[in-house]
């Protein structure tokens, strides 16, 4: 039976925009497993990188502000930490995965210093320890000629490369938890699937839960085991992945499942998009987010902001027999049957 | 210009190279020996990983960069050897459409003069109208014509996108170039992009090379496929065909790899390593070094170019390079 590794409970972030604070982040929470590849899914501005921000305690103070009840790694509540805390805790307690690897490495130094780095900074080991246990860290992360890798600048390193090098660093001090936001958007579709299965190894022998931020639902059906769907910085939906993709209730799951391009070997499955557009988050509608662009609105939603509600126990799990809730905001959830047919 | 009897745009034996310096001097090539049709009013999708000459031959059709070799014939003529000006005419009916359109927009100019600037070049209508013209291009891509004063910056990647898509329909062009156009999108404005473009072609006909590594996005725009790895054309068909029954081992591997929005779907098998350096290409089968059913000939005989039977279409032709089928 897994247990809780990181609990979130209300995290709530507003930016500062030109002239007024606008809250992008609203009352988030949600819990991670240890063990477990959660799933943080939606469109681009919809706050899941400023919640992995906020999370790692890495919101700007002149940029925003992120205010949580309660964000428990373990012992800790990081929501009340202080900046040297925080940092005694990146890296080794939380840890991250950026985008683009090409940014986040420093193009001066060698692989081998920026990744001893880490380890000597969070492990205490001595230059030659950390050489060893860098070489071993790219080494687990599939990398065969791992001496040539380390005396290697990031800029002669491929994309899919530079990735597994920010995986073993993310990876190096066996943190409880990884944020791997859209660690794959940037790659091939070949890498992407040999990125995401060395992610998933790693976790599982080195028991980190993961947090998987990403925009596309290929990604969460291959490799997440629960995820959360996030709309306009609320969670609108949160369910075991066999039951988002098989029965989603939110109209918006369901409009994404039916935007993705699915391969088939016959008839071509034509892509329907979402009507309209992602609102501006300083001119968010009153009531429910999504009423503009949902076709089950009525005047309830546009009056009355839906709360995240259990709909049910879906208690059957196939793999881990795991108990988990299937939650969604909504007033009218679509019923499962109908959920098939609008998501086909 | 438009003359029978030729197709649209017609690549022969394109071969571009572009010289490394470095320690030593060297010629690397990007695109060998490459050919394909496009006709007019169809989509022809060109897929593969990055690095593998994708866009190198689309910069090469417009003569971005001069190709090494072969020909690029537009309505039967050869833009590879035109002069300047002829090239000129021929660049209003080819135009580009890339993937980041942040980068692609000029920062400091308005969408208003974004769109003017190709109609002042190829002086298309008279100055006072050409204001006109750019607001129906924008409706044409479905964006308010009130964003006409807008900069990037103050656009959605989405709405970016469109205006980069606008800029290339104001001269009426008869082929666009769609250089991975929709790979940093959304899902659902992936899908809106994908609908715009469907419908541009049924409305306009416009003929589109459309280049994208996502094999899942090619099938909702294409008629015809390339399959392209390390500079080789290893797999042409008509979309249905390679849909249908994929011949190449590679074409296999990379339909396996798109993720599939089920997760009921069984885990795809993993294709092996990295694309080989284009510096020093592997002998044989440019392919053979992450082969999943590599043969012995594969590392020494480099596969002709071979059709394969297609009983179950008249037209379709399906074309691979690759020893399995050499029987």
């Amino acid at each position: 039976m897994s247990s809780i590794v990181l609990s979130v409970r209300n995290l709530s972030i507003s930016l500062r925009a030109a002239c007024e604070q606008v809250q992008v982040v609203d009352r988030l929470s949600f819990s991670l497993n240890s063990g477990e590849i959660l799933g943080l899914v939606g469109e681009s501005g919809c706050g899941k990188s400023i919640t992995a921000a906020a999370l790692m305690g890495l919101v700007p103070p002149m940029a925003g502000k992120s205010v949580a009840e309660q964000i428990q790694l373990g012992e800790t509540d990081l929501a009340q930490l202080d900046e040297a805390g925080l940092r005694r805790i990146r890296g080794s307690g939380i840890s991250m995965v950026f985008q683009e690897p090409l940014t986040a490495l420093d193009p001066v130094f060698t692989i081998g210093s920026q990744l001893s780095a880490v380890i000597r900074r969070h492990r205490g080991e001595s230059r030659r320890q950390a050489r060893d246990s860098s070489i071993d860290m790219l080494n687990r992360v599939g990398m065969a000629d791992a001496p040539r890798i380390m005396k290697s600048y990031p800029h002669q390193l491929s994309g899919g490369m530079r990735q597994r090098v920010m995986i073993a660093m993310a990876m190096a001090c066996h943190p409880t938890v990884l944020i791997a936001d859209e660690p794959t958007s940037a790659l091939d579709v070949t890498t992407q699937t040999q990125i995401l299965e060395q992610l998933s190894e790693l976790a599982q022998s080195f028991g980190t839960a993961i947090l998987l931020i990403t925009h596309d639902l290929g990604v969460v059906a291959q490799a997440c085991d629960r995820a959360l769907v996030m709309y306009c910085g609320r969670i609108v939906e949160e369910a075991p992945v066999g039951t988002l993709f098989s029965e989603p209730a939110h109209p918006y799951t369901a409009g994404l499942l039916a935007a993705v391009p699915r391969i088939s070997n016959g008839e071509v499955q034509r892509v329907r998009a979402i009507p309209g557009r992602v609102p501006n988050p300083a001119e968010l509608p009153a009531g429910c987010h999504f009423a503009d662009r949902c076709s089950r609105t009525d005047d309830q939603c546009r009056k009355q902001s839906p709360e995240l509600q259990t709909i049910n126990k879906a208690g059957d799990m196939k793999d881990s027999g795991q108990e988990s809730t299937h939650r969604v905001a909504c007033h009218h959830p679509l019923p499962p049957s109908l959920a098939t047919v609008v998501s086909e | 210009m438009p003359r029978d009897g030729f197709p649209l745009l017609s690549v022969r034996n394109l071969v571009v190279q572009y010289r490394v310096t470095g320690d030593r001097k060297q010629l690397l090539t990007a695109v060998n020996d490459i050919s394909f049709d496009i006709h007019a009013g169809s989509t022809f999708g060109l897929v593969g990983e990055s690095g593998s000459g994708k866009s190198s031959i689309a910069s090469a059709i417009v003569q971005l960069v001069r190709p090494a070799a072969g020909e690029v014939l537009f309505h039967g003529e050869n833009l590879a050897g035109m002069k300047a000006s002829g090239m000129r005419q021929a660049r209003k009916s080819i135009q580009l459409v890339f993937q980041d359109p942040q980068a692609s927009l000029s920062p400091r100019r308005s969408v208003l003069q974004t769109l003017l600037e190709p109609l002042d070049h190829f002086a298309i209508d008279a100055a006072g109208q050409r204001r006109a013209r750019a607001c129906s291009a924008l409706e044409t891509v479905g964006l308010d014509p009130d964003l006409i004063l807008r900069f990037p910056h103050e656009l959605s990647g989405g709405q970016r996108q469109r205006v980069a898509l606008a800029r290339a329909l104001v001269t009426e062009p008869e082929l666009i170039i769609a250089d991975e156009a929709v790979s940093s999108l959304d899902v659902s404005v992936q899908a809106r992009i994908i609908e715009l473009i469907l419908d541009l072609q049924n409305r306009r006909g416009i003929a589109f090379l459309f280049i994208s590594h996502d094999l899942a996005v090619i099938q909702q725009l294409a008629n015809s496929v390339g399959v392209m790895y390390l500079g080789k054309m290893v797999e042409t068909a008509t979309a249905s065909s390679l849909f249908r029954q994929a011949a190449h081992p590679y074409t296999r591997s990379l339909l396996e790899a798109v993720p599939v929005p089920d997760p009921a779907h069984s885990k795809p098998v993993v294709l092996e390593g990295e694309l080989p350096s284009a510096l020093t290409p592997p002998a044989g089968c440019v392919f053979h070094t992450r082969c999943p059913q590599l043969m012995e000939q594969c590392r020494i005989v480099e596969p002709a170019d071979r059709q394969i039977n297609e009983p179950v279409e008249k037209d379709a032709t399906h074309n691979v390079r690759c020893h399995l089928w050499n029987s």
